[in-house]
Formats: structure tokens, C-alpha cells, sequence
């Protein structure tokens, strides 16, 4: 009787080169992306339990979880760290795919694909940020939401629909936490599903000419996988126990603090915005830099 | 996978598993708490001032971390403020607390400072003045927020209006931590004090911060474990 092909053994072919599975050629980060996002959505779900999307209580259901849930702290911290790690790892998977030429055809649709989800993960790491809702979000995100403002003709219609009125208020709450638990990671473990199709669907991970017939089986594959999944798990825990998240009391906006603050992530856009107008700064600039990625592949 | 990597494997888990065993033994231990009624040595005393002063003093100034936390501060204003009536160990106006202030003062009615014929300098007390710490206190207040309301309204009962808001929540903050409901690190204010319930513990990080490093060091063996099996199998 013929086996039944499904999704794992799409991923997890019979036997696939040696070289294709070589730690120092792709330093597993896709694999590793992949986890963190699985991670991502386990944590989240228990940080779900108790968070409770409203203007009094976001910031208090935060500290709830933190200081008073048996182990709430490590969920949170895990969740962090995961978040930071995946918008790390992606970057650096990207530029491994760069430097390896493996954008070109016939794996252009995937790297379109991949520039999507990095954009993704950033947004769904700075909505999680929001959702905090202490003191350390509030420039950020006030200066975040403004930049909408500088589109011209949509600009005012869009600031409405992504802060859910004229002014942040407790539905700016509602509006982000339904994008960071449904809209953009739905769009995001869909994109996640189709990118890794795609990577056996295109002839698997793009290597120079195989010199040698060296293959592995698929158990090998698996084993690999399972060090690197336990040891990313092992240095989360670490994280999560050494360096545990900041949470500010709640944030009020009527008083904000002296000195504006980005998230880590957008640190780079916040030094954009100081040398000039919001619009090309804060908007054109960054969204001309993804364009700029979309083109590489058909360019080179 | 060479020897070279799998050596480099075995040193990181070995590291791993030495980091877990660290953290084992210094989070284990209870953190140092800062009692109200602790040992204090004042420097520059004499030999025969530090005997005596190495007993047991009910009335010495509690000693506070550096900086102090917010429930720190309010150790200190109780110690100030609340110790007279609510005793050192949150206890309440016992007969016990009582005698600590000496045979002339300890029936605080008769002497008539806190009598019905008060003096204008004296206030009248009630005969029962609750106990605040303990498993029997604060049963009559849900959280924080509300014995947060009581204390910034009620306290010190000879003169409600001396106490400011922010003092207000550090005593509250004391108490909270003192009773195990609230860690140690966490500022009450206004938009969490509901959280936190009078009759419900805080979990201790004390306890959870070993188990955690624990399993880390488990994940460290596992995937040792399974490197070796594979490098045992494909030699």
C-alpha cells in the first residue's frame, strides 16, 4: 500500500545532499525562524488566558501574569525573548540568503514571500510591544501611528482605522491585540506554511553543485532538527531566567516621558525621523528599502 | 558532525549544566527581607554598646535595601507611624505589644492619653486596634486597591490628612509584601493595586527560578544524549 504524502514528509524528504544540511552553510536560521514563531504562538496562547484587551486593565493583566500566575513570568519571558530572536534570526536569514544567491529563479517567488513575512514580523513584534500598554510604549507608539498621518489623501482615514478613533484611546487597544493575535500572525502561520512548501517545492535549499552523492535519510534530518529545537529551547529558558522583560507602570498619555523611545527594532527609523520630515523619513524610506529587496531578485 | 564540534558541544553543555547548578543554591535560599523589627548595629558604637545592642530590639528601624523599593519606604513609615497601635510584628494593640512600652504607659486608657477624657494633645483610641500582618489581618478587604482606599482615607487615625498618597501606597505596599501576597519588586499603584487579592499568595520566584534552570540543564543533557547516539551509531 502506497504511504500517504503529507506536509511533514513534503518537508522531510527520503534522503536529501549532505551539503544541503550542512550547519556552517545555512546555520539552520529558516529551521530556527520556524520554531520561534511555533514557540511564538504556544506562549501566546497562554498569555491569552489572562490578558485582557482594555484601556484599565491591559497594563494590570500584564502584571498579573507576570507577578502573580505560577510560572507567568517564564511564558512572558520566553515570549519576549522569542519575539526579539525571530526578528533577528529572520534578518540574518535573509542576509545568508543574499550572500548565497539563493533568491535568484528558480526560488524568486519564495524570497517575495520571505521579504513579506520579515515585514510581518516586525509588525506583529511591535504590536506585541503595544500591548504592553506601560510607560515605555507611549512615544512609541504615538510617534507610530502619527507617521500615518503624513499619507496624503489616506493618511487621516488610515490613522482612524488603525487606532480604531481620532485619538489613542482604549479601542487603539482592541484594534492591536486583534492584529497581533489573529490578523497578522493568521496571515503570518499561513505565509510560514507556504515558504517551507516552497523550499522543497523549488529543489530544496539552494547549494552550489553537489560535488559528492553524500546524502542523509530523513531520520537524520529529524535528529538534527531535534538538537537545534532543544538547544534554541534551552537558551530561551536561559534568557527568560536571566534577563527577564521590562514592564513600566500603566501607561496614562497625558503625561509622557521627557525622552521619545522606539523599540530596539526601530531605533533606526526613530534616528530617520530626527534628520527629517515624517513622509519621507519615517514612510517612504523604509517602505523604498523593502522595494529595494522585492527587486533584488529579478535585478541579479 | 567532527570531534571538533562535538567537543565544542560537550564544553557549552557542561557550561549549561554548571550555570544550572549555580543558580540552585543562591535562589533556593529566601531573600533577605527587611523585617520591622530587626538587629540593627549602629556604626561606631563601642564593644559593650554592640552587646547590647546585638539582642533582640523590637524597636529598632528596619533595615531597607539600596535603594530602597517602594514596600522598603513603607517599612520605614510604619515603623514611624503605625508600630504604636498596629505593633511590631503587625499584630495588632496586644497586651503582649503593650507591656514593650513601659509600666507607666502600657494601659494606654487609663493613663487617659487615649482615654474618652483625652487631653488636647492625646486622641482616643479604640480598645481593639486590628491586627495588619498575619493569616487572621486584612480578611475584610478584597485587594489592595481596597485597603489601599481605607489607609489613604482612615490612617493615622489620630490625624487622617498626615499621611501623603504616595506614602499611602508604600504602607500598603509593605503590607502587601509582608503578608506574601505581592513580589517584592513590584510598585503598586493606582492601575494594578486591584490585582493583587489579600487572601491569595504570590508565587515565589524563589521556588520557580531553580525548577526553571533545572530544566534548562535537562535540555543540555538531552541534547547531548542524542548527539552522542548519532555519533555513536555513524562511527
Amino acid at each position: 500500500m502506497a504511504r500517504r504524502s503529507t506536509f511533514f514528509h513534503h518537508l522531510h524528504p527520503p534522503t536529501i545532499p549532505r551539503r544541503e544540511a550542512r550547519f556552517r552553510y545555512t546555520f539552520g536560521l529558516g529551521g530556527a525562524a520556524v520554531f520561534l514563531f511555533v514557540v511564538l504562538v504556544a506562549t501566546g496562547v497562554l498569555e491569552m488566558f489572562y490578558y485582557v484587551p482594555s484601556l484599565e486593565r491591559a497594563n494590570a493583566s500584564v502584571q498579573l501574569l507576570t507577578f502573580l500566575v505560577p510560572y507567568g513570568w517564564l511564558v512572558r519571558g520566553v515570549h519576549y525573548w522569542a519575539a526579539q530572536g525571530l526578528v533577528v534570526i529572520a534578518v540574518l536569514h535573509l542576509l545568508r540568503v543574499v550572500l548565497t544567491g539563493a533568491y535568484k529563479t528558480p526560488r524568486r517567488f519564495n524570497w517575495l514571500l520571505g521579504i513579506c513575512l520579515l515585514v510581518l514580523v516586525v509588525l506583529l513584534d511591535f504590536t506585541g510591544y503595544v500591548l504592553r500598554w506601560d510607560t515605555d510604549i507611549e512615544w512609541a507608539l504615538l510617534v507610530g501611528t502619527n507617521l500615518l498621518k503624513s499619507i496624503p489623501v489616506i493618511g487621516d482615514a488610515l490613522y482612524g482605522l488603525v487606532v480604531g478613533g481620532s485619538e489613542v484611546s482604549g479601542d487603539t487597544i482592541v484594534r492591536f491585540y486583534g492584529w497581533h493575535v489573529f490578523g497578522l500572525a493568521l496571515i503570518a502561520a499561513v505565509a510560514i506554511g507556504w515558504h517551507i512548501f516552497r523550499v522543497r517545492r523549488d529543489g530544496g535549499i539552494s547549494t552550489p553543485e553537489p560535488r559528492t552523492p553524500d546524502r542523509i535519510t530523513r531520520d537524520d534530518l529529524v535528529r538534527r532538527e531535534v538538537v537545534a529545537m532543544l538547544m534554541l529551547a534551552a537558551v530561551l529558558l536561559l534568557l527568560a531566567l536571566v534577563f527577564p522583560p521590562e514592564l513600566g507602570p500603566a501607561g496614562e498619555f497625558s503625561q509622557l516621558p521627557d525622552t521619545a523611545s522606539a523599540p530596539w527594532f526601530f531605533i533606526w527609523v526613530q534616528q530617520l525621523l530626527r534628520w527629517g520630515d515624517a513622509l519621507p523619513m519615517g514612510l517612504l524610506i523604509p517602505i523604498g528599502l523593502v522595494v529595494v529587496l522585492e527587486v533584488l531578485a529579478k535585478s541579479f | 558532525m567532527n570531534r571538533k564540534s562535538l567537543g565544542w558541544i560537550i564544553l557549552i553543555g557542561l557550561g549549561g549544566l554548571l550555570l544550572a547548578s549555580d543558580l540552585l543554591p543562591s535562589t533556593a535560599a529566601p531573600a533577605a527581607q527587611p523585617t520591622i523589627a530587626a538587629t540593627a548595629t549602629p556604626a561606631g558604637t563601642t564593644v559593650p554598646d554592640l552587646i547590647l545592642t546585638l539582642t533582640y530590639n523590637r524597636l529598632d528601624k528596619p533595615r531597607v535595601s539600596n535603594p530602597p523599593t517602594q514596600a522598603d519606604k513603607g517599612a520605614v513609615y510604619y515603623w514611624l507611624v503605625c508600630i504604636p497601635c498596629h505593633g511590631d510584628k503587625g499584630q495588632g494593640l496586644t497586651e503582649e505589644w503593650r507591656e514593650v512600652f513601659g509600666p507607666e504607659e502600657k494601659n494606654c486608657w487609663q493613663a487617659e492619653c487615649h482615654g474618652k477624657r483625652h487631653p488636647d494633645e492625646g486622641f482616643e483610641l479604640p480598645h481593639a486596634v486590628p491586627p495588619v500582618l498575619g493569616l487572621t489581618a486584612l480578611g475584610r478587604f478584597n485587594n489592595a486597591d481596597e485597603l489601599h482606599r481605607l489607609i489613604a482615607t482612615s490612617m493615622p487615625w489620630y490625624r487622617p490628612s498626615y499621611m501623603n498618597a504616595e506614602e499611602s501606597w508604600q504602607v500598603t505596599a509593605f503590607l502587601l509584601r509582608q503578608q506574601g501576597v505581592m513580589p517584592p519588586q513590584v510598585a503598586l499603584n493606582e492601575g494594578n493595586a486591584p490585582i493583587f487579592r489579600l487572601r491569595t499568595p504570590a508565587p515565589s520566584l524563589e521556588e520557580e527560578r531553580p525548577l526553571t534552570a533545572a530544566v534548562i540543564g535537562l535540555l543540555v543533557v538531552a541534547v547531548l544524549g542524542v548527539v552522542w547516539h548519532y555519533r555513536r551509531r555513524t562511527m
